[in-house]
């Protein structure tokens, strides 16, 4: 009997304006953007293995242990293409330094501020917007529609029962919902995979499914709520602007308010205390060094550039050669320690970040749309967990260098962690020649290399709680809607 | 007044609505256009009032061609259709003002609006409810009194009595006669032969666009119209 | 007779369920927009006027000593402006921290940190609420302006009438205005009474001249979309297609289109990332340091001790100068591939009447990316004059070499510069001059036309259409 129902239903709604109209523009929408958007993702990879491969040639070139600043970049999330979550706003490289632990950063540091101007673009917009709109406009005329056909009373008065109506409705909504929801995957995904560079590996086709999944989720819940309202009124023209008007709120308000109450329930520390703080520090430091560092003799050198945009005393006097070592030595003892404690400020304040962030997410869960969000940028590996695990990954590669540096080094002690210049050219210089000997550059064969790890698992994690969220909101929708239509009035 | 002259219409798709129809309907008299859907009565009203162009011949009312010179011959026709909801949210009376004024009288006051729903035989209270729970058989009479309050010369109805129950039917025929009273010619489109007899002065029976026969009151007085009806149907059927 | 048409339009649209949700939701976005102003501007306020107090007083501190006027790092701010309440443009995400000394001007910074984790929305404010619910409002009204009433069958009753279709149509365009400028109306007065009377701002009547002109270009922006809803009403004979083919309109001109900006600019750009204008400064800089031969012997050597013979201060100074304007050079056009990325990307995208009123609003407003610029480029006019000070008033130093170029320690050694006092009201200070209104209405000529143009292909669209629509 259900599927009866349901089948007529499809058929029905198969054949309409609307149904077409829509897929059609999602159809044309997809193959429109997806090239772009593909394109934009193998032009940020480009520059990633550019970025990559530059570090690398610096390595090469480096002749003195305190340059070595390599920066370690993080690739693009390929399944971005689909959410972006915070792929563009959050800087994807951190710098190796001796006295800075590397930390999260936003990325209009390094990219373009002007761009803010624009708001974030992928292809969950077609979902969250064209399609969530096409299920309230398939389902808002589900009931009460039928009602002034006076088709409703024909049904009734057969042997069909209330439940069994609405399940068949409820069915033949989610099968018509399907098609632009495949179409637009099955697209995007053709045209994603025929552009060189782009290479989907086997948990790529995982997260891709569970995308799938999340959206047919998200569509069935706009369907629930479209049926909801349909089952509350008597005419199809009031539960559609009911419809509509949710669904505005839901879209532009809900969102944009619960970062607004976030901000004002959760403030952010002003920025005088944190600058005060680190400004403190700096103080402490500066204070501590002076207090070691040795008097400056006569300095005479001839510096020369080096790798990562760093200079260097090629050659030096002896006063020089003495001074800098010791001060040099000084200097890196002391950054290390001090490393520890500039991070723990900074840490500090990334913390009420995050908490703010997370007073935002929960209110504007109260909106689907929102909790869709989550779930996609959250499988695309472009939300903020993805962002914490690769700075957790490059802190602890930092560790490994400055070890690394401080072995070669004999804690900072050698000259080699400062100058190339041997004793004999020191003395050469001191006479006055000017010896242009080329020295070659550092052998990092046992360099530690940084390694980058997909992690799908912790992806998972944090999409799996929005996405039963998801779920349940659809039951209550359709518990609502059950209830609402047992009581409804048929004649 | 009303005058139909070798009207014929030709729609894109070939199908000839009208073919040479030619009638006139008096002041004072009400004609009845009697035929199958899809007859062509719908048309001749359409063109009567501008809605579609004829492929040839003309209609105009009191003179004045529909097809040129529209909105004089409007000046002179009310119209009555079938099955109207009118404004749901507004109220009987607010109906009734706003196609009074489009009709261009003004200062109608309360009295005018009460004498006109006492001549179509509704109550005084209904003024004031909302379209949205007016009956059919409630609308309808309000249909005739927008139609009443223009007080125009002419008046054309599309299928009137569809839907009525047979007091509002009885109260809506004394109504056209006490229109035909006042000089009004009023053509009525229907295919309800019953009460055509009853009321009709002459009748007119089209077939697939064409007027295959037009009977006065003396012919069908003491006779079956249904009978004339079906023969004439069938005649014009071994004609074409 | 238009009269009669406009007055029942207005009659029933009033007595509607959407009129009354959308009066309220505007007049409750409208009222958000108003607190949330206010609980900005004040600390803004402050802020800036507090940094911008410490950068004068600390210039006022480099004044005992004429040389250091010329190094010292100055940071204009940009002044947060009363009109956000009406058009934000982005303001928060935008740089406004402008670094420069006499020599070079540092890319436009953003001073203050914000919450980078959170997503990018925009401030409510009037141009928000405007052009995204209420154009949605302008198309729920008109979806079924004509083929609404055909379907319930009055169509054929007021066009049986003496009115002529064209009066028909105007009325409604005209009820549909009204009907839109009540809640409209409505929500700019709580606004407006809600920023006014905290008395934390001042408006001048300049500012009520911009936002009299923002006001009438809104109802220009909404023009368009009752339009829209017209034609697509006097084109099909069932209301739910057209509020179908709408609603999706909507969604492609309102919320995708401009969207699709950040994708159409992010395709065309290069490399424009800090870390490759470095790259670039280095090279170029390398580049003249590594012909320093050219500019006289010894350029590339110095030595503190001013009397040394290594020392060639003229040869170091076109050095040094060559640096400084290879470098200004670069960073200047990385300044201007930036600006062009970003305003070709909305170029692109100003097919969407949002896009056009968006930017238009900026522009009156004085708000936005435009101030941004507007400000940058305030900058040289002020370096020249502070320049000409400084060169002005160290020819008069006899002690001085006279050769004014951008290597402080030589400065600071070999009294390239002054180093007397001079009298800190004397010296030019930065200030920030808004744009006339006229000059703003200027640039905003092209924006203005294309609405207009929208407007009157619409209307003639729906006119055609409607005059040869189906009443049957």
């Amino acid at each position: 009997m259900i599927w009866k129902i349901a089948k007529k239903e499809f058929l029905l709604n198969l054949m309409t304006f609307k149904f077409a109209v829509g897929t059609v523009v999602c159809v044309v929408l997809t193959a429109a953007f997806m090239p772009i958007l593909a394109k934009d993702y193998q032009q940020r990879l480009r520059m990633y293995d550019d970025n990559v491969a530059r570090n690398e040639a610096e390595l090469r070139k480096v002749k003195v242990y305190k340059n070595i600043t390599p920066t370690i970049f993080r690739p693009p999330a390929l399944l971005s293409v689909f959410s972006e979550g915070l792929e563009k706003q959050v800087d994807d490289s951190a710098k190796i330094e001796f006295d800075k632990i590397p930390q999260m950063r936003g990325a209009a540091v390094q990219g373009n501020p002007y761009q803010a101007i624009f708001p974030v673009f992928d292809v969950s917009l077609i979902f969250k917007i064209v399609i969530g709109v096409l299920a309230l406009l398939v389902a808002y005329d589900a009931i009460s529609g039928e009602k002034e056909r006076g088709t409703l009373k024909l049904i009734l008065s057969g042997t069909a029962r209330r439940y069994q109506v609405l399940l068949g409705k409820l069915l033949a909504g989610l099968l018509i919902l399907v098609v632009p929801v495949t179409a637009v995957f099955i697209i995007g995904l053709i045209i994603l995979l025929s552009f060189p560079l782009v290479d989907l590996a086997g948990s790529d086709w995982i997260r891709i499914g569970l995308m799938y999944l999340a959206s047919l989720v998200f569509i069935s819940v706009m369907y629930n709520v479209g049926l909801l309202f349909s089952c509350l009124t008597k005419r199809s023209a009031i539960s559609l602007v009911l419809g509509l008007f949710l669904w505005i709120v839901l879209v532009v308000v809900v969102p944009n308010g619960s970062v607004y109450f976030a901000a004002q329930l959760r403030p952010l520390q002003p920025d005088e205390k944190l600058d005060g703080q680190i400004a403190a520090l700096q103080q402490e430091f500066e204070s501590e060094f002076n207090k070691s560092k040795p008097a400056m003799p006569d300095v005479i050198e001839s510096d020369d550039g080096d790798a990562f945009g760093h200079w260097y005393p090629r050659l030096l006097n002896k006063g020089g050669m003495e001074y800098y070592q010791a001060c040099y030595r000084l200097e890196h003892t002391l950054g290390v320690k001090y490393a520890d404690k500039f991070w723990e400020v900074e840490q500090r304040y990334l913390n009420d970040l995050a908490k703010q962030k997370s007073l935002a997410s929960n209110l504007s869960r109260i909106s689907p749309i929102s909790l869709y969000e989550n779930v996609m940028s959250g499988l695309a590996g472009a939300d903020i967990t993805s962002f914490q695990s690769f700075i957790t990954s490059v802190k602890a590669h930092r560790n490994r260098v400055v070890e690394y540096i401080r072995s070669k080094t004999d804690e900072f002690s050698a000259t080699s962690l400062f100058t190339t210049c041997t004793r004999e050219e020191m003395e050469q210089y001191e006479k006055g020649a000017d010896s242009a000997v080329e020295h070659p550059s550092l052998d990092l064969r046992d360099f530690p290399r940084f390694i980058q790890k997909t992690d799908i698992v912790g992806d998972l994690r944090s999409a799996i709680p929005d996405l039963a969220l998801l779920i349940f909101v659809n039951m209550l929708f359709f518990t609502l809607s059950f209830a609402a239509f047992t009581k409804y009035d048929a004649r | 007044m009303i005058e139909i002259n070798e009207l014929t219409k030709r729609y894109e798709d070939g199908v000839l609505a009208l073919d040479h129809v030619s009638y006139k309907v008096e002041p004072g008299e009400i004609f009845c256009l009697l035929g199958a859907n899809g007859a062509g009565k719908t048309t001749t009203i359409n063109i009567l009032l501008d809605f579609i162009p004829p492929t040839s011949g003309s209609a105009t009312i009191n003179g004045h061609d529909c097809n040129k010179f529209p909105l004089e011959a409007k000046k002179y026709v009310s119209y009555v259709s079938e099955n109207v909801q009118l404004y749901g949210m507004f109220t009987a009376r607010q109906n009734l003002a706003f196609f009074a004024e489009l009709a261009g009288k003004k200062g109608l006051k309360k009295k005018d609006y009460d004498n006109v729903m006492r001549i179509v035989g509704l109550p005084e209270r209904a003024l004031r409810m909302r379209l949205k729970h007016y009956s059919k058989g409630m609308r309808q009479k309000l249909g005739i009194a927008i139609a009443l309050l223009k007080d125009p010369p002419a008046i054309l109805m599309d299928e009137p009595t569809s839907g009525l129950d047979p007091t509002s039917a009885k109260e809506f025929l004394d109504q056209l006669r006490r229109l035909r009273e006042r000089g009004k010619a009023i053509l009525i489109t229907t295919h309800d032969i019953f009460r055509a007899k009853m009321i009709a002065d002459r009748v007119g029976i089209m077939k697939q666009g064409r007027l295959v026969a037009i009977r006065k009151r003396q012919d069908f007085k003491h006779a079956d119209l249904e009978e004339i009806y079906m023969h004439e149907m069938e005649a014009a059927e071994t004609v074409s | 007779m238009i009269r009669q048409i406009v007055r029942k339009e207005i009659l029933e649209n009033v007595l509607s369920l959407r009129f009354i949700l959308s009066l309220l939701l505007t007049i409750a976005l409208f009222a958000a927009s108003g607190f949330v102003f206010l609980s900005r501007y004040a600390k803004q306020s402050q802020d800036y006027w507090k940094k911008t107090n410490d950068n004068l007083s600390a210039l006022r501190e480099q004044s005992s000593q004429l040389y250091r006027l010329a190094f010292y790092q100055q940071k204009a701010f940009r002044k947060p402006k009363p009109l956000t309440f009406c058009v934000e443009g982005f303001e928060k995400s935008l740089p406004n921290c402008f670094i420069f000394n006499v020599f070079t001007t540092e890319l436009p910074a953003i001073e203050g940190r914000g919450n980078f984790t959170l997503p990018h929305f925009s401030d409510i404010d009037w141009v928000f609420i405007i052009s995204l619910i209420l154009s949605f409002v302008a198309l729920a009204f008109t979806y079924d302006s004509i083929c609404g009433e055909k379907e319930q069958g009055t169509l054929c009753l007021v066009l049986a009438g003496t009115i002529p279709r064209y009066k028909v149509l105007l009325g409604k365009y005209l009820a549909a205005m009204f009907t839109l400028g009540m809640p409209l109306l409505a929500g700019l007065l709580v606004s407006l009474v809600i920023v006014v009377s905290s008395k934390e701002i001042v408006i001048s009547p300049g500012d009520w001249l911009r936002i009299l002109t923002i006001v009438f270009w809104s109802f220009l922006y909404l023009s368009v979309f009752v339009l829209l809803g017209l034609f697509v009403s006097s084109r099909t004979a069932h209301s739910a297609n057209s509020m179908v083919i709408l609603l999706l309109a909507w969604v492609g001109l309102v919320i995708l289109l401009p969207s699709s900006g950040k994708i159409i600019s992010g395709v065309s750009s290069k490399n424009l990332t800090r870390a490759d204008l470095e790259r670039r400064l280095d090279e170029t800089s390398r580049r003249v340091w590594d012909n320093h031969e050219k500019f006289g012997k010894n350029a590339a050597s110095m030595s503190t001790d001013p009397k040394s013979p290594i020392n060639n201060p003229p040869a170091r100074a076109r050095l040094v100068t060559a640096v400084t304007e290879a470098t200004n050079q670069a960073r200047n056009d990385h300044h201007n591939q930036l600006l062009a990325q970003t305003l070709t990307g909305r170029n692109f995208t100003s097919l969407s009447p949002t896009v056009i009123y968006q930017r238009a609003s900026e522009v009156i407003a004085g708000t936005g990316i435009s101030h941004c610029v507007n400000l940058y480029q305030q900058i040289k006019p002020y370096q020249t004059d502070l320049k000409e000070y400084i060169r002005s008033n160290d020819a008069e130093d006899s002690n001085s070499l006279h050769l004014i170029y951008d290597e402080e320690g030589c400065a600071r050694h070999w009294t390239t510069i002054s180093h007397k006092a001079v009298d800190f009201d004397t010296v030019p200070k930065f200030q920030e001059r808004d744009l006339a209104l006229g000059q703003s209405l200027k640039l905003a000529i092209w924006d203005i036309g294309l609405l207009v143009l929208f407007n009157l292909v619409f209307f003639t669209a729906s006119f055609v259409s409607f005059l040869r629509y189906d009443v049957r």
